[in-house]
């Protein structure tokens, strides 16, 4: 490990620490940008506290999270309850950790294929071309962005249960990267099982196990279907725990059907506030199809040859359109973005998104607070809000995408070209 | 048809009549001075119908209103309670109530032990539905979301052959429920006397919905009589529970006359008794006219005077009963000396985002009570039973047993019940985390701003003594019975307030706007992703033609002036 | 379960012309000719749309229309009353239980024997509409219930917040003028009325009857499309308008009618001229095809009860009423002996057992 990484470790813990220690932690606890139905640390006490009085947490309407979580909250919670906070911020740390490693083994690969095609691409292209300090310096960026980021920090001090996915997505994207194939299937098995939306990266990682295979169509539907037993085995699991499967209902259909309309930072709340009851369903498949499924294949075909761009873009799309986004997550797709830092000089609307992650970061719980508390404000103002950080969102998501594409393109037939040419999608 | 049924129903009549010997009703008015002064009416008219239960006979009534025996043989209940009250009962200055009630409507049924859970949830939304017909009050609304059966905090008060537990329960509370005229209009229906006979007419609606505190009650049960319960007493008792400010009336002097707006004009006929009761304990004022009879009513002790009143032997005597308080002495002013147990219930915390609800109980007896608190919470106020405290000054204390069914959204109520020992002379705060949620808009009410109300606790508690206590024995049918009634132990509910909470509001007129804006969002981000999924990158030749904004801008604007001029 | 209760319904139409004739009684046969030449029952469903203090005057009109039509004599098991705010117990009400038709306080519109069916937040379209068609969930009670026939005359007077082709109901939701045209006509088809009296009391009233297409319908509204339809005065005393100038002239109008009454339906549809009401009120008649000046207005304000006198002797026999003996216990109840004394057992009150 090196001493930058170990430096940066430190530091970020140390202040994760103090803010947790501080009277503010509190408020952050409970704030809705951090905390979502899905993952707040009040509910998990609530359902741990019901399981253990004996009453089935799944039967009422406040628990929604995994078995496997309730589990293990219930085994830290009695018997570390009072380091909880140390211990989320170890698995913080550890999971800025996994990513450093995972990035560097990325940015190794994609150095490493880099130099198969090399010879086909264009003079002049050295500047948007990974070099062999960036295997180096890309996972310290990415870790870096992880740890420092404001939104994971709060995400930790808040205590959620996002801490624990993105251990577990940055557990996928370690073993992904270093090709362990059962661990990196059965973290996204149990993150499938917390979130219900990670199970479209198991797109991305069957291409990447079949990478350097002859029969790859074989070896993809071989790890989906390992997948899908390793996730229905650990459901099966979850159902001789707690003796039903009401479970499902709570967690996955809790997720699907939006059930609980409290204000996050998503598109979904507000959406089906207003929605008309008998329209809802329509538009609930709807919204459910396009944060899942409807851009998975299309994007699949375009970036197959990159199964990590893949991810990190279908990662950041479930992230944006899911049912309860919360910051934690955001952070975590976030730090994912460096390791295509070779794309930036494509991205041209760096300004713009950068300003309006800032803008809306603070106008965000401020109108909320004008709006629960001062009574100054209404439900409109902070869906506006919430509206252009997606807007923001995406906008980063696309414009990655086409600086993607545009780095492509210009490695092959150049960064330079004439005045009176332009670049565009036919 | 019409005519014939008419004259069947004459003859009926006539014929039943004549066996109106399987009845007793009885009319009865208690009156107390209260502290600050308030005066109590208290009205209990008890039918008692001895029918056989093999036969249809429920459909044979006589004094009892046939609406209700039909409810007992469409429903299969065993017993019912209905109160429909507002206003607030200050247990602390006023004492215990004689029948406390929650604010709004409240109703609970027990059913025949014979019925499935499903036979009970659908003879439960029945039921409820023939009662808002039958009481003109918004029983329609009691639903599957707003039911519980509470285990701890209700008994049957039947005497019914076979034990009934909690399953056979079925309680709810609709404390938005308002209580007028339109109310009282059929509750006096049910009476065997017309509205202008007897204690009845002392009911002008004008009068009793000016008072402070106003409920109107129906208590019906059965008696089994022989082990088969072949043999059986349907008891009902209608109650009318009253406080009246007499800062109304000008002055603290005050008579029947003040307190309904006329005399009492009678006696029902059907009546077998009608009696009224004036507390005099410890009170100096004279009477007109003179009591001929003062009861001393040791009870748990404490002693209490009333003066007895025979209204039928009055009716002999003039045609105009009053019953007046005359001459009232200012010497003593009365120390109050606050009832053994009483409860305080708020909210606490700021915004909307989460809150506390606080059940604040006293206990100012000087030794330790037994009681349980029920707490009937709707499933839009989520609550976290790990934030559950019972605080005293001293520190926590732990409750001997709780019963928690958590509630779920748009399907059940959050149910609760705490039984914990409050030590004597104590003050004890019961608190417990809840979250405002955000509903959907079509689930708001039409006056969402108003609010919305969460149901009164319960307090359910055995007293050791009867101080301030006024409530009949269980197995009194009559309020006199009460008199001289001591028992081991006394058997005390008391409701708090219902709360009001004000859950975040969306903009009910924006449902269009923002089906729009979120789709363009949607769509944002579907545009580019097609775009760049289905299309390939390719060099092309800008398009000349193409001119920046502000060109064509100054071409359109120069344009238009050449037009114009 | 709609599919099956029409079912059953169209059994019962089916079966019951059999069913007549297999009964015992028989109608006589004079009161039979009548009742297919004219109504045999009246019914009045008033309706009262708004919510809030405010809207007081809407609450009066409504009872208004429910005194006269009750003091003619439609019984309260015939009146749908449906009052979505409650302005007599308001606390704002400094006169609790009472609301008045003016501030002199002439007549107290809310009385002393009042049912109201549909309070409060049971007033809503879906109900509305349910009500007419006869469309009730399961288990509804019967004083909530339309309970009319193809011999019913109904009243039907709506107030409320309107505007052109739509009532508010409680500020929430709304009506359309087609949607109550097409309820009228569904109570047409299932023979749910014989002949129908609507009124409303509304700004822009007239646009709600525009698109009847039902027969027998005679409806008048308070104003015409374009026109609000203004409130009578204010009451100092509880600080708001008390009642609609249309109605007020109304409930004046109706308040000399009697039981025994000449007056035709063609004078009431004259009541409020323009210059006192404001507005001008508006009258569709070509789906009727009586001439209203030969309907007396007691053919919706009031109530046929047709009694026929005879003088033979009706038989019936009356061996389904048990012979009862007296009871005994209740004589000693009467007596004074209690359920303790009778050695009744009661169940315990309180768990005492859950505290150790």
């Amino acid at each position: 490990m090196n001493k930058k990484l170990l430096y940066s470790l430190l530091i970020s813990g140390a202040i994760r620490y103090f803010i947790s220690i501080s009277k503010y932690s509190r408020s952050i606890e409970n704030h809705v940008e951090i905390s979502t139905p899905l993952n707040s640390f009040k509910r998990l006490k609530e359902g741990v506290f019901l399981y253990d009085n004996g009453i089935d947490p799944y039967d009422g309407d406040i628990f929604h999270e995994s078995p496997f979580i309730l589990i293990a909250a219930n085994f830290l919670l009695k018997n570390f309850g009072e380091f909880i906070s140390l211990i989320l911020i170890i698995i913080d740390l550890l999971s800025a950790v996994f990513i450093y490693y995972g990035s560097k083994s990325i940015s190794k690969r994609n150095y490493e294929r880099q130099q198969l095609e090399v010879s086909t691409y264009a003079k002049g292209t050295e500047e948007i071309q990974f070099s062999k300090s960036d295997i180096d310096n890309i996972p310290f960026i990415c870790a870096f962005a992880y740890l420092f980021n404001p939104y994971s920090i709060l995400n930790c001090v808040g205590q959620t249960t996002t801490v624990w996915s993105n251990f577990l997505l940055s557990v996928v994207i370690y073993s992904m990267s270093k090709n362990m194939k059962f661990i990196c299937l059965l973290a996204l098995a149990f993150e499938t099982q917390k979130n219900f939306y990670p199970f479209v990266l198991i797109v991305p990682i069957a291409l990447a196990f079949s990478e350097n295979d002859k029969s790859k169509n074989l070896k993809r539907i071989i790890t989906v279907v390992t997948f899908a037993s390793i996730f229905g085995l650990l459901n099966y699991i979850a159902f001789t725990y707690m003796g039903n499967w009401k479970f499902l209902d709570s967690t996955f259909g809790f997720i699907i059907h939006c059930r609980d309309l409290t204000p996050n930072i998503g598109l979904f709340w507000y959406f089906f506030t207003e929605m008309f009851d008998h329209f809802r369903e329509l538009f609930l498949y709807t919204f459910q199809l396009n944060t899942t499924i409807l851009y998975l294949f299309p994007l699949t075909f375009t970036f197959k040859e990159s199964p990590e761009f893949l991810l990190t873009i279908l990662l950041s799309l479930v992230t944006i359109f899911s049912s309860y986004p919360c910051i934690g997550a955001i952070a975590f797709y976030m730090s994912l973005i460096p390791l295509w830092k070779r794309c930036s000089p494509f991205m041209s609307h760096n300004f713009i998104v950068i300003a309006t992650f800032i803008v809306t970061s603070i106008l965000g719980p401020t109108v909320y607070h004008l709006w629960m508390y001062a009574n100054s404000a209404n439900a409109n103002f902070y869906f506006g809000v919430t509206l252009v950080f997606c807007t923001s969102q995406i906008f980063l998501l696309t414009d990655l995408c086409f600086a993607y594409l545009k780095r492509k393109f210009c490695l092959t037939n150049g960064v330079t070209f004439d005045k009176t040419m332009k670049l565009s999608l036919e | 048809m019409k005519f014939l049924k008419i004259l069947i129903f004459l003859f009926y009549f006539s014929i039943v009549h004549a066996k109106y010997h399987n009845n007793v009703f009885n009319e009865e008015l208690v009156i107390k001075e209260l502290n600050n002064n308030f005066v109590n009416t208290f009205f209990q008219f008890t039918t008692q119908w001895n029918y056989q239960t093999y036969n249809n006979d429920l459909l044979h009534t006589d004094f009892l209103s046939r609406s209700i025996s039909e409810l007992f043989l469409h429903y299969d209940i065993v017993e019912l309670h209905i109160t429909l009250s507002n206003g607030l009962w200050k247990t602390e200055s006023w004492g215990f109530p004689i029948e406390s009630a929650g604010s709004g409507g409240e109703l609970y049924a027990w059913f025949k032990n014979h019925l499935s859970e499903d036979d009970i949830k659908k003879q439960w939304i029945e039921l409820s539905e023939a009662l808002s017909g039958l009481l003109c009050a918004s029983f329609s609304f009691v639903e599957e979301t707003n039911t519980i059966n509470p285990e701890f905090s209700f008994r049957p008060t039947s005497s019914w052959n076979v034990p009934l537990n909690s399953s056979f329960l079925r309680y709810t509370a609709l404390p938005r429920e308002v209580v007028c005229t339109e109310n009282l209009t059929p509750w006096k229906k049910l009476l065997p006397c017309d509205s202008q006979e007897g204690f009845v007419s002392l009911l002008n609606a004008q009068h009793i919905y000016s008072t402070n505190y106003h409920s109107l009650g129906i208590h019906v049960r059965h008696i089994c009589i022989d082990q088969t319960c072949s043999n059986a007493i349907l008891e009902s008792k209608q109650t009318v529970n009253l406080v009246h400010d007499l800062k109304l009336f000008g002055g603290s002097e005050w008579s029947i006359r003040k307190l309904f707006g006329q005399g009492l004009n009678g006696v029902c006929a059907m009546s077998s008794s009608s009696k009224i009761f004036l507390d005099i304990t410890d009170k100096d004022f004279e009477i007109s006219p003179q009591p001929e009879n003062v009861i001393l009513s040791k009870r748990g002790g404490s002693e209490s005077r009333y003066a007895e009143f025979d209204v039928r032997k009055l009716v002999q005597e003039s045609k105009m009963i009053n019953i007046a308080i005359i001459n009232k002495k200012h010497k003593t002013i009365p120390i109050t000396r606050p009832p053994p147990l009483f409860a305080k219930r708020f909210l606490l915390g700021t915004g909307k985002e989460s809150g506390k609800i606080v059940n604040q109980i006293t206990n100012s007896h000087y030794a330790s009570l037994n009681i349980i608190i029920l707490e009937n919470i709707p499933w839009f106020v989520p609550i976290y039973l790990h934030t559950l405290k019972v605080k005293t000054r001293n520190g926590e204390i732990k409750p001997s047993s709780i019963k928690y069914i958590p509630g779920e959204q748009r399907k059940r109520p959050y149910y609760l019940e705490i039984a914990l020992t409050i030590p004597s002379k104590t003050i004890i705060e019961i608190s417990i985390d809840f979250d405002y949620i955000f509903l959907r808009w079509q689930e708001y009410p039409p006056d969402a701003n108003h609010g919305q109300y969460i149901p009164a606790a319960i307090i359910s508690a055995m007293l050791p003594m009867a101080l301030n206590y006024t409530s009949a024995p269980i197995e009194a049918s009559l309020y006199a019975e009460s008199f001289n009634a001591t028992r081991p132990s006394y058997f005390l509910r008391i409701h708090t307030e219902a709360l009001l909470i004000n859950l975040p509001t969306p903009d009910f007129s924006m449902p269009y706007n923002v089906i729009c804006l979120a789709c363009t969002v949607v769509a944002l981000a579907f545009g580019p992703l097609h775009n760049m999924t289905c299309r390939i990158l390719v060099l092309q030749k800008k398009d000349e033609t193409k001119k920046s904004f502000l060109q064509r801008l100054k071409e359109k604007l120069f344009k238009k002036k050449e037009k114009s001029e | 379960m709609e599919i099956k209760s029409i079912l059953k319904i169209l059994l019962i139409l089916i079966l019951s012309p059999l069913l007549c004739h297999s009964s015992e009684i028989e109608l006589p046969s004079k009161y039979v000719e009548r009742a297919a030449q004219g109504h045999t029952n009246n019914w009045a469903v008033l309706v009262d749309t708004s919510r809030f203090w405010f809207n007081y005057r809407h609450v009066a009109n409504v009872l208004s229309i429910y005194r006269s039509v009750k003091r003619l004599g439609i019984p309260d098991s015939q009146i749908i009353l449906m009052v979505a705010e409650d302005m007599a117990c308001n606390p704002r009400n400094p006169r609790p239980a009472t609301v008045f038709n003016n501030m002199n306080q002439q007549i107290n519109v809310y009385g002393n024997d009042v049912e109201v069916d549909y309070r409060g937040y049971e007033v809503t379209v879906e109900n509305f509409v349910r009500l007419l068609t006869g469309r009730n969930h399961n288990g509804t009670a019967r004083s909530k219930k339309l309970l009319t026939d193809s011999g019913s005359n109904v009243l039907i007077y709506l107030t409320g917040h309107g505007g052109e082709g739509f009532l508010k109901f409680q500020d929430s939701e709304e009506i359309t003028s087609q949607e109550l045209a097409d309820a009228i006509e569904q109570m047409w088809q299932k023979q749910r009325y014989h002949e129908l009296f609507f009124m409303i009391d509304t700004c822009q009233a007239a646009s709600m009857y525009e698109k009847f297409y039902s027969p027998n319908i005679l409806a008048v509204a308070s104003s015409l499309v374009g026109e609000d339809s203004l409130s009578h005065h204010v009451d100092p005393a509880i600080g708001v308008y008390i009642i609609d100038r249309y109605t007020y002239y109304a409930l004046e109008f109706l308040e000399k009618v009697e039981p025994n009454s000449k007056k035709t339906m063609a004078e009431f549809l004259s009541v409020c001229p323009k210059r006192v009401c404001i507005s001008t009120v508006g009258v569709r008649r070509d789906l009727y095809p009586k001439d209203p000046s030969s309907v007396p207005i007691t053919n919706f304000f009031g109530s046929v009860r047709p009694i026929e006198m005879t003088n033979q002797v009706v038989n019936i026999s009356m061996s389904s009423i048990p012979d009862e003996k007296e009871s005994e216990i209740v004589e000693k109840i009467a007596k004074g002996v209690t359920y303790s004394d009778l050695k009744i057992k009661f169940p315990e009150q309180f768990p005492s057992n859950i505290f150790k």
